[in-house]
């Protein structure tokens, strides 16, 4: 078992350090430490527990649970702010005319921001990979699917995906490994769903997901408790913390409370350190072979411009000047309804089912692609919002919650924006974190194939409410973020436009890497993490490739 | 012909004994086997000699953590490493008496002490089950050291003399053919004796305590006599029945640890006319009273909810804040087992009321399942009771943790009257208090080496004493 | 789905649940005992029967809510916050409660709290019970949650989030009745 070495002042020195303990960096360091190799893993947040998170939650006034506040009960480091909104910190700045649907919401603490994800875990499609072959929009992959394909195989098995073993229900069908686990079982709303949607092609299929449907290497089975969002209670849900422990156990070290803020570079622009600030702000120095920045798709590249000094002054990794540039996420949208026989959502986990249909085309050259999640969390409470503001009482309050959770339908519709330079990240002029350290800005537009698609979900949907005959059918009409950060290191097969190559390696620091969502050069219409933790394998074996002198 | 007389007079009284299988009739050949098959799978060799996670069954490897030290089960296919050179004899004796082939003594990891009941029948069945109807694997054997001075095997046979009990089981002609079929599985092959009998400061079984419950490791073996209080005279047969072969009885318990496992390997596989001999043996069995109990640990309890004591306590954004046994039990157990204990109406998750776990005056079945997780596979049922340690998926709980939560459910939902304390929690994490013998190891060499030197003292001082005299007169 | 936990909850003295009749449209707090044993018992040092408005209040959240049963406890930690939390309450309970008459439905307490100005309190406490929450902003003080009658009235089918339901992988099973008024016409 090869350990970090400490100095007596707090520095260290290591084989491989990997700034950022969420799920990408917690599987490079348990895949690097199971090699042989000493691991330093520098997270700016707090180390949290399960049981803390389950009891804030249920400590949560009403407002807050309405309004989806995953992530108020997370408690923070007030040395590593991460967003809120109960009431805004506005400590991510978004201006543009989508600042609205860019709202979001990640956590920094040990494990990650998996603590509260839906654990939905789509691969992209092949045509994803080729958009601008194909489509003529967007930008390609420098590698294809079936080039990637085993590395979206890997991270199933190191999730414990729960998947469809037919392939009439899978997207795509097209894999070389079974998934590790049965999918999900259907709930009688998802049923439903399907038996009223599917002969007109919407292709409703179960969603693969990160939990078990049998007991999985000792974890426990998903027992529905519809929690997923914002905790798993009993730990069937797949979060990066199960990494980030199980490398601890080999030897990692992993050190909480330690916000990186500058970047050593050598005469080759190699990377020779990293130096961090502990919760009592000393600054300490952790110096090693390779290094990984895995701090998610927004302060992955917020970093990288912090760090910028003489040899990179626009930012370390930036000689493109794409730091920051192409910041995606599936912005979407919600469709909520009434139907006429009961659809009793809310039993089993949060997500089970999604509508695929309209996920591919060649419409795809003229508008955004679409996926629709039949949202499957419990509706008691926008039902008791919405029965208590009609200013019911007694026996007719009671019918009403009932009649409303029972019936109640909300779809969560993804759409696919296209990278735009002008979707961009910058440090703040005037906003400093209690570091002293820049906060982030962002400009966000959708763009216009973001809006065509919208106006062609919304012919969708107004469809599928007339198969169910919908009461109180609506759209919102803006547009909500998903927290599925993209773009802002993105990848490509040249440093003139692009960040990183197809191992997530930067084309400007041979010994570093930018694996996760900043480096996924199309957004597709489904859930990223699947692919960044792809992305993370791949950049960790390349890494061992390189630290055995194989390349 | 006297000859077919006196054979089908042996015949007759095999088949009606309570101690033959239906088809024990034939010498050799598959139905023999498969009797021996049976015989193997309720004398769960495998718990020990199959490693967990082998693929190879029989062929040993598995390090038993006994209180002395690994004790390494040993390869027992018929390979010429395994048991492929053992004749019928030297298998008996080895079974029965715990004696090698080269004439080493077993330590009694290996349970002779409860196979020596084992009939002619039953071992020759056995002996042809594991030479021909297992597959033999080259895998060497791990020697077992254990310290000084328990390596000293011969020692073994000083210690058969004492506590040892020889002769296969004797029909008792008083009782019913179930009733023996019943006393031979318990304290023969199923061996409960060996974990459910108290042991003796030598780690010999009391005999005049059968199966009145004992420590093993972290996990307390339950006293299984008929007494109402302490044992299972509250329980109905069809209830036994149930445990042995599902691993749960609901309103009573829940098998996890060692009882999981047997449950898992060997128990669900008995045929209903066995589980139901055991249940009428263990219902006739001398009541015994553990000191200190007063009413039968299934007894305890009611749903109490956690809800109102704790809701609204603390900020919804609150860190290491779960300050109280209470807080802990909402946030670590009341997802399962509900805020109120009374688990899922279908007992997938059992209640903790009525629940002999949290009844019972030792609570270090509670403490393991928390510390440890339940892991228990049946035909079926998967069940799953995440650990509260390391390695896990849920949070790891320190000693004093841990602690609080027993007391939280011993009182309101088990029996108030028992307290657990973080240093207790600590020893069951450890694996349990060692026994005395093992607990005195340490000691032992010094110990002998001080002793030798006190002799060697007091020889020269009765010689100086002896000369000063001799010189005075 | 939900096991019969409604009955621990009532069980503020440790008598046998199961045995328990739950009373109709009167109170279940007995004078003395129950109430000395409340949290809020030192508030009643100031007045002279400051009993008085948590008897109020519960008898308010009886008649407007239509439910038989209310625990005790819960209703103390309820009073507590709105105390805290809604200025007016202090003043507004004992009239809202004075306009109460037997057998009168929640409708027409409604109407009646409407006449008297008193209808916005009683819809603060009705929302109150429902969502677990004294107070609609994001500083409303949380008092119960998996007890918020919101979740009682789909007890049948659905969980309260964060517990599990009936054992791994039980949402497959036949869903109930969402026409039967069974669970409803328990409360």
């Amino acid at each position: 078992m090869k350990k970090p070495e400490f100095t007596a002042s707090g520095d260290v020195s290591a084989d491989v350090v990997i700034v950022g303990s969420g799920i990408v960096g917690g599987m490079m360091a348990d895949r690097l430490v199971a090699q042989g190799y000493s691991v330093l893993v520098l997270e700016a947040g707090l180390r949290i527990t399960r049981a803390q998170a389950v009891e804030n939650w249920r400590n949560m006034p009403f407002a807050n649970r309405a309004g989806s506040d995953f992530q108020g009960l997370y408690p923070q480091s007030p040395l590593a702010p991460a967003p809120l909104y109960f009431p805004p910190n506005n400590y991510v700045n978004v201006t543009g005319p989508s600042a609205g649907s860019f709202q979001q919401g990640y956590l920094r603490t040990v494990g990650g921001t998996t603590w509260h994800w839906a654990a939905s875990c789509w691969r992209h499609h092949p045509s994803d990979f080729e958009m601008q072959r194909k489509y003529q929009v967007g930008r390609d992959w420098p590698i294809s699917y079936q080039e990637f394909e085993p590395w979206y195989c890997e991270a199933e098995y190191e999730i414990g995906v729960a998947g469809p073993n037919d392939p009439t229900m899978q997207s795509p069908a097209e894999r070389s490994r079974p998934y590790p686990m049965e999918m999900v079982p259907f709930g009688h709303g998802d049923n439903y769903f399907a038996s009223v949607v599917n002969p007109h092609g919407y292709n409703l299929v179960p969603i693969p997901q990160g939990r078990s449907t049998r007991p999985w290497e000792g974890r426990p089975v998903c027992c529905g408790n519809n929690n997923c969002q914002p905790i798993c209670p009993i730990g069937a849900m797949y979060n990066g913390i199960h990494h980030v422990e199980r490398a601890e156990r080999q030897g990692a070290v992993v050190l909480s409370e330690s916000v990186v803020y500058k970047i050593d570079t050598d005469s080759q622009n190699r990377i020779t350190a990293v130096h961090w600030l502990d919760n009592q702000k000393a600054s300490h120095k952790a110096s090693a072979k390779m290094f990984a920045l895995a701090c998610n798709g927004i302060e992955t590249p917020r970093l990288l411009l912090l760090a910028a000094n003489k040899d990179n002054p626009t930012g370390i990794a930036n000689s493109s000047d794409m730091v920051g540039r192409n910041m995606m996420d599936h912005s979407g949208f919600h469709c909520s309804f009434l139907t006429e026989e009961p659809m009793w959502l809310g039993r089993g986990p949060a997500q089970s089912s999604c509508m695929v249909g309209p996920r591919d085309g060649e419409f795809r050259k003229e508008y955004s692609a679409n996926k629709m999640i039949l949202n499957n969390i419990s509706r008691v409470v926008p039902a008791t919002k919405q029965a208590l503001a009609k200013g019911l009482v007694g026996k007719a309050l009671d019918e009403e919650i009932r009649y409303r959770s029972t019936h109640g339908v909300d779809l969560s519709i993804s759409l696919e924006p296209l990278p735009d330079p002008d979707n961009r990240l910058t440090l703040s002029t005037d906003r400093k974190d209690a570091h002293g350290l820049a906060c982030p800005d962002i400009h966000y537009d959708v763009g216009d194939y973001v809006r065509k698609g919208a106006e062609a979900a919304h012919d969708q949907l107004r469809h599928i409410g007339s198969l169910f005959n919908a009461k109180e059918f609506n759209i919102t009409t803006s547009l909500n973020a998903n927290n599925h950060i993209m773009g802002g290191t993105i990848m490509g097969d040249s440093a003139k436009n692009a960040v990183v190559d197809s191992n997530c390696r930067a084309f400007d620091h041979e010994n570093l890497w930018l694996p996760g969502g900043g480096a996924i050069p199309s957004a597709s219409v489904v859930n990223s993490t699947l692919t960044m933790a792809a992305l993370g394998l791949k950049a960790a074996h390349d890494m061992a490739q390189r630290l055995k002198g194989g390349v | 012909m006297r000859l077919n007389k006196t054979l089908a007079w042996v015949l007759t009284l095999l088949a009606s004994s309570p101690l033959a299988y239906a088809q024990a009739e034939s010498d050799s050949g598959a139905a023999l086997i498969a009797q021996g098959e049976k015989v193997a799978i309720a004398s769960d060799c495998q718990a020990c000699h199959t490693a967990p996670g082998s693929k190879t069954a029989f062929s040993g490897g598995y390090a038993i953590a006994s209180p002395m030290g690994a004790i390494y089960a040993t390869n027992i296919t018929p390979s010429a490493q395994g048991i492929g050179g053992y004749s019928e004899a030297q298998f008996a004796k080895a079974i029965r008496e715990g004696i090698r082939p080269d004439g080493a003594h077993l330590y009694p990891a290996m349970p002779y002490t409860s196979y020596h009941l084992m009939t002619d029948d039953d071992v020759h069945a056995l002996y042809a089950y594991f030479m021909h109807g297992v597959k033999p694997v080259d895998q060497a054997n791990t020697p077992t050291k254990l310290p000084f001075p328990f390596n000293l095997r011969f020692s073994m046979g000083m210690w058969n003399a004492i506590f040892g009990s020889t002769g296969s089981y004797k029909v008792d002609e008083s009782k019913s053919t179930e009733w023996n079929r019943g006393n031979y599985l318990v304290n023969g092959l199923a061996h409960c004796d060996t974990c459910h009998t108290p042991r003796n400061f030598m780690m010999a079984e009391k005999h005049d305590q059968p199966l009145a419950g004992a420590p093993l490791g972290s996990w307390y073996a339950p006293n299984i006599t008929s007494d109402p209080i302490s044992g299972i005279g509250g329980w109905r047969e069809d209830e036994l029945i149930s445990y042995l072969k599902t691993g749960r009885a609901v309103g009573k318990n829940q098998a996890a640890g060692g009882m999981a496992e047997a449950v898992e390997h060997s128990l669900q596989y008995l045929p209903d006319s066995d589980l139901k001999a055991i249940a009428v043996y263990l219902k006739g069995t001398a009541p015994i009273r553990t000191p200190g109990e007063t009413a039968p640990a299934y007894a305890y309890g009611k749903p109490v909810s956690v809800e109102t004591a704790i809701r609204g306590d603390a900020p919804n954004n609150a860190y290491n804040a779960l300050d109280n046994g209470a807080k802990l039990f909402s946030g670590n157990c009341a997802s399962c087992h509900q805020p109120d204990g009374s688990g899922s109406p279908n007992q997938a998750y059992p209640s903790l009321f009525h629940n002999t776990a949290t009844g019972m005056i030792r609570p270090d079945n509670l403490v393991s399942a928390i510390l440890f997780g339940v892991r228990r596979t049946t035909k079926d049922h998967d069940v799953l009771m995440p650990a509260f340690s390391s390695p896990t998926y849920v949070d790891q709980l320190t000693d004093q943790q841990i602690a609080d939560i027993s007391n939280y459910v011993l009182h309101n939902y088990g029996n108030p009257q028992v307290k657990v304390e973080a240093g207790d929690v600590a020893w069951m994490r450890k694996g349990g208090r060692l026994p005395f013998l093992a607990a005195a190891q340490p000691y032992m060499v010094p110990g002998i080496a001080v002793g030798i030197v006190v002799v060697i003292l007091l020889l020269i001082g009765l010689r100086l004493r002896r000369s000063r005299k001799k010189h005075k007169s | 789905m939900t096991p019969e936990q409604s009955n621990s909850d009532y069980d503020v003295t440790g008598t046998d649940t199961n045995r328990r009749q739950f009373l109709k449209n009167s109170l279940i707090i007995t004078a003395g005992c129950l109430v000395t044993s409340l949290p809020f018992s030192s508030l009643a040092q100031n007045t002279a029967s400051s009993a008085d408005p948590l008897r109020a209040f519960i008898r308010v959240t009886q008649t407007i809510t239509e439910h038989k049963q209310v625990n005790a406890e819960l209703a103390a930690h309820f009073f507590n916050a709105f105390v805290k939390k809604v200025p007016e309450f202090t003043q507004q309970i004992t009239p809202l409660g004075q306009l109460i008459q037997a057998d009168m439905s929640a409708v027409t307490f409604a109407e009646k709290a409407q006449a008297a100005g008193l209808r916005d309190l009683l819809q603060q406490i009705v929302t109150a019970w429902y969502t677990g929450t004294v107070g609609n902003d994001y500083h409303g003080i949380l008092v119960s949650y998996q007890q918020a009658w919101m979740y009682r009235t789909v007890s049948d089918g659905l969980v309260v989030p964060t517990y599990c339901g009936n054992g791994p992988l039980w949402w497959t099973a036949p869903v109930p009745d969402a026409n039967s008024t069974a669970v409803i016409d328990a409360l």
